[in-house]
């Protein structure tokens, strides 16, 4: 039953109809849980003991690193769902997903920069998962490049899910690095093992703004896939009587 | 820079790309939804 939906989602006419049905709710859950989660970060949150105010920077910094990591292993999951399968629709969302993940890249890079300055007294340092991460924004911007080398897409998907693959090895590197390495940057801000010392209202501020990030970086991406997906099977009866 | 500037630019650079983001893609279903009609015209 269950993966006769998955292999009717992958006919691209039901994953456009499904797809333009789910859209709504992921944009109306992404503006309430963004605003709810903004709200509290801003007003309802105490301010740290350490850090003072500019900690608040954490609610936009971490959701959106964590949103450039996750979006490049979905990727990455389209990219091996395509080499093997080869539907329109693994294309699509594989190449959909890559400009969101690269916006929530810079994202994070940038935001996290300006945490830095006051907290560690510098913009950037050559630290490890620092690193890594420009790395990561280096191959979402390579991959952006690929997608748009030859202006009939379908003659680079093979080649841009290989490539989305290889890339895939430096999200483990970016994860573990601070416990790999000795680093500037603080070990994980929340942990699957309960280990989090931050107080209750700040996990649960936190929790809701990346579940908010996480819808609408998932709504953006859809959406994007939904229109690649008219243009590619601009051809076929389906499309038509879409455009129509 | 103070930590509210500091606060205040993040917040306003991520909301101004979900932004960016958004428009593009809207961008992309204007240039599929209007082509259409452009060809024919062109034809």
């Amino acid at each position: 039953m269950q993966s006769n939906f998955f292999v009717r989602l992958s006919s691209p006419p039901v994953f456009f109809n499904a797809s333009g049905k789910v859209l709504p709710w992921l944009v109306t859950g992404s503006l309430i849980l963004g605003a709810i989660g903004l709200w509290s970060a801003l007003f309802v949150t105490p301010t740290d003991a350490q850090q003072g105010e500019v900690y608040r920077v954490l609610y936009v910094h971490v959701p959106t690193a964590w949103m450039s990591m996750l979006l490049y292993v979905v990727a990455s999951f389209y990219a091996a769902l395509h080499l093997v399968f080869r539907t329109s629709v693994s294309a699509v969302m594989m190449r959909a997903m890559l400009p969101t993940g690269a916006w929530m890249t810079a994202l994070a890079l940038v935001t996290g920069s300006l945490w830095g300055k006051p907290t560690w007294g510098t913009y950037w340092i050559w630290d490890a998962r620092l690193t890594f991460e420009l790395l990561l924004l280096f191959i979402y911007l390579g991959l952006i490049a690929v997608a748009s080398l030859i202006e009939d897409e379908r003659k680079t998907d093979q080649l841009l899910g290989v490539f989305t693959l290889v890339g895939l090895v430096n999200i483990p590197l970016i994860y573990f690095s601070v416990v790999f390495w000795n680093t500037l940057h603080q070990g994980a801000s929340l942990s699957m093992s309960g280990g989090s010392k931050m107080a209750p209202i700040m996990k649960i501020t936190l929790f809701v703004c990346v579940f908010a990030m996480w819808l609408g970086c998932a709504a953006l991406a859809m959406a994007r896939a939904r229109w690649q997906l008219l243009e590619r099977e601009r051809e076929s009866a389906w499309a038509g009587s879409v455009l129509a | 820079m103070s930590a509210e500037a500091t606060i205040a630019v993040c917040v306003l650079l991520t909301l101004g790309v979900f932004a960016l983001e958004a428009y593009n893609v809207h961008r992309l279903r204007r240039s599929m939804t209007q082509q259409p009609s452009e060809d024919s015209d062109a034809e």
